[in-house]
């Protein structure tokens, strides 16, 4: 399925993604501040959400966070067999697995939602995943569900497709 | 019921951390935008004395009922600023801290524009946050009396004893048929030159009768699970298998000596070792009785060349390849490396030595001292470049079997040097156990794969994990005076929560609105610690109730849940909702 709303504005401004970051505090979270501490740059275009597990993300937000205006959303927590609480990042894949279809039935290319694993020691890797995010999406375009281009204002909230 | 949100943001400078790259001013004007915000300011360090000083007294003067501040991880400093709330007799729950530093300042140092901008945003979700913030009530847990030491090198002897000296009971696992670790392999420690046998001995008897003490060794721990106060394990001593439960565990496995092979053609020729090899050979219970002779020839050595930082300080283009560089300096190896010339001189008086080295770095106490004794000895020092590391070749029937050259920086000039015997200072590598133990206790290891401590200068003894503590080697290259400091230091954090007896944990759990419920029980299968069972209600319906002593606070249950039945608490799908709106709004109201 391809994106078939247009609502973005001519504008000057190049298109700078906002992305929503849910992180998992033990493992993820935790890369992302070893990326801050060995003063890893990286494109300051995302928004860290802190969770304890990943396995608490209700589909539910994930749908929001992209009815919001999201220009994409990364979900990162502990690698396979190093979840804090076991196996809650095998529950949040399963739940992701459903969330790409369910992303595409809104109208919202798949590549917008990503799962990665990222270890406590992995800030390097953290920082690569924002990178490579932000390249993609700003290949993709801006979200049908909202406008965030730096300077810009929200448009008002277009009703979710579903 | 519900009182209005009075909220508090203080945005801190951390030095220059944050305030060289972010406009604190501009966001701390920002901030009084917001809604329910009555009071925003920045300080230069919000956890310091000053800092925490004008948190409290906001909250007398402007009755906050809710406290933002921004600075650094809360995974640093969130305990910190909790407690400055409750000593203003607000629950900690209603604390919420936005991380300016690790998030923002030191990841886009560059782009100063930006990172203000940034901060702005994490400022308007954490404040979206805390209006939706509830007290929540405290729980405490019962911690058992005794402790799991792993690793018996002279870090978890040290700390054991610490810990069985003060009346709790130590549980002691060593993986080797003996006590003493890498320790006990060395000829001499220094700058002492103490025998490490002497320094040993009297602990480990110690250790064995100690009443206190179990010791295992040969041993390992098969399972472990558990939180602070009360975890259990199954330790493996040869074909038994026991079962222990203790409060807090310390985790001393220590350190491996890198293994050199691929380069200086170690493993190539007989006459080429490493120091610890050579300890081993130089040791009265040795295979040589302690005489140092070459080992290909039997006969004593006439040249040998010391070559330090041997899998230290590595950098791409002189590591070997496949092998991924240890950049880290191994602290012990200089210092090791001089005053074991100084005892070859000892058995070897007439030998030529040669010492081949990048920068010397003798500190501690009572090192430079030794470097200036090392001075008088008449060792030829060599200095080699990081790019150009020194070549051990092997000769073919020349009167020397080895051969070292390398560039001499002091000189300017390229040496050929004909030696008997070649030492490799080798560095400290994290034991083989480390991961495997980290991922039993979720604990997490920095890149250099030695444990992480949870800060590097305010919790160094503490593993992102309440009741698992560490020491020695196993966090990091150390000597054995610091291995030992850091031993009693983290056998005196293990002995508080044990000694109170009990210790508070996070309130953050899993409740279920039995209205809701309709006892379809998916909550309880995807609950990975079965904190979650069924109760028969008089009128005859099933619902699901959660124990709250063994609910970790994962949240898993409450996204599974079908009917929106669960709440997560500090975690509510409203408060992440509100959080996400107000990143991605850009109106104040959020």
């Amino acid at each position: 399925m391809v994106e078939t709303k247009e609502i973005i504005k001519e504008t000057e401004c190049e298109f700078e993604p906002k992305i929503i970051g849910f992180l998992c505090n033990w493992c993820s979270y935790a890369g992302a501040d070893l990326a801050g501490t060995s003063r890893v740059q990286y494109p300051p275009n995302i928004r860290i959400v802190r969770v304890m597990c990943t396995g608490r993300l209700d589909p539910q937000l994930i749908l929001n966070t992209f009815r919001y205006g999201a220009d994409g959303v990364l979900i990162a927590g502990c690698h396979e067999g190093d979840c804090h609480y076991i196996g809650g990042n095998y529950r949040a894949y399963r739940k992701y697995i459903l969330l790409k279809e369910f992303v595409k039935r809104m109208g919202i290319n798949e590549k917008r939602l990503r799962l990665e694993w990222v270890s406590a020691s992995e800030g390097e890797r953290f920082a690569k995943v924002v990178r490579e995010m932000v390249d993609n999406i700003k290949e993709i375009g801006p979200s049908p569900f909202g406008v965030t281009i730096t300077g810009g204002v929200v448009e008002d909230e277009p009703e979710p497709k579903i | 019921m519900e009182e209005e949100p009075r909220i508090g943001v203080f945005i801190c400078n951390c030095g220059i951390n944050i305030g060289g790259v972010v406009n604190v001013e501009e966001v701390a004007e920002y901030a009084t935008t917001l809604p329910n915000v009555v009071v925003s300011r920045s300080s230069l360090y919000t956890c310091s004395d000053r800092g925490q000083g004008m948190i409290k007294d906001d909250i007398d003067e402007f009755k906050l009922n809710r406290v933002v501040v921004a600075s650094c991880s809360p995974r640093m400093h969130e305990p910190t600023f909790r407690k400055v709330v409750e000593e203003k007799g607000l629950n900690k729950y209603v604390f919420e801290q936005a991380n300016l530093r690790e998030h923002v300042s030191w990841v886009h140092s560059k782009q100063p524009e930006e990172a203000t901008e940034k901060a702005k945003d994490l400022v308007r979700m954490a404040v979206a946050k805390a209006r939706l913030l509830e007290s929540l009530p405290q729980h405490l847990v019962d911690v058992k009396g005794e402790a799991l030491v792993i690793g018996g090198g002279i870090s978890g002897l040290t700390a054991a004893k610490s810990i069985a000296d003060r009346g709790f009971k130590v549980h002691l696992v060593e993986k080797t048929p003996n006590f003493g670790g890498k320790m006990a392999q060395l000829y001499k420690v220094y700058p002492t030159f103490d025998d490490p046998q002497e320094l040993l001995n009297p602990l480990v008897e110690n250790i064995m009768a100690h009443p206190n003490i179990v010791p295992y060794l040969s041993a390992e721990i098969a399972d472990i699970e558990g939180y602070i106060g009360n975890y259990r394990a199954i330790i493996r001593e040869q074909t038994e298998e026991k079962e222990i439960e203790f409060g807090t565990i310390i985790v001393a496995t220590g350190f491996n000596a890198y293994d050199p092979t691929g380069e200086f053609n170690y493993g190539k020729h007989q006459n080429i070792l490493t120091i610890l090899e050579l300890h081993q050979l130089m040791k009265a219970d040795g295979p040589t009785q302690g005489n140092l002779v070459t080992p290909a020839e039997g006969k004593p050595p006439r040249s040998i060349a010391l070559i330090s930082c041997v899998g230290s300080r590595q950098n791409e283009n002189t590591v070997p390849e496949g092998k991924k560089p240890n950049v880290y300096c191994s602290r012990v190896c200089c210092t090791g490396m001089i005053a074991t010339s100084m005892e070859i001189k000892e058995k070897a008086s007439d030998a030529d030595i040669f010492v081949l080295y990048r920068d010397l770095r003798t500190h501690g106490k009572g090192h430079e001292e030794l470097f200036s004794e090392f001075r008088q000895t008449g060792s030829t020092m060599i200095r080699y470049t990081d790019d150009l590391l020194p070549m051990v070749s092997i000769t073919q029937g020349a009167e020397y079997p080895l051969s070292v050259t390398s560039y001499d920086s002091l000189s300017g000039l390229n040496v050929e040097i004909p030696v008997d015997l070649v030492v490799l200072a080798t560095g400290m590598i994290p034991d083989d156990s480390a991961s495997n133990i980290a991922s039993k206790l979720h604990i997490t290891m920095s890149a250099d794969g030695f444990f992480q401590e949870l800060h590097p200068k305010l919790a160094p003894l503490d593993s992102v994990t309440d009741g698992v503590y560490l020491a020695g080697t196993a966090q990091g290259p150390k000597d054995v005076p610091d291995s030992v400091s850091q031993s009693l230091g983290a056998a005196a954090k293990a002995c508080a929560p044990m000694a109170l007896g009990q210790v508070e944990v996070e309130s953050t759990i899993s409740v279920i609105d039995e209205d809701f419920c309709t006892g379809c029980g998916v909550c309880q299968g995807s609950c990975e610690f079965s904190a979650i069972v069924f109760e028969e209600r008089p009128e005859g319906k099933r619902v699901s109730k959660v124990i709250e002593a063994l609910c970790k606070g994962c949240g898993t249950c409450g996204s599974s849940c079908p009917s929106a039945a669960i709440t997560m608490l500090h975690f509510k799908d409203a408060q992440l909702d509100a959080m996400v709106k107000a990143a991605l709004s850009r109106s104040p109201g959020g």
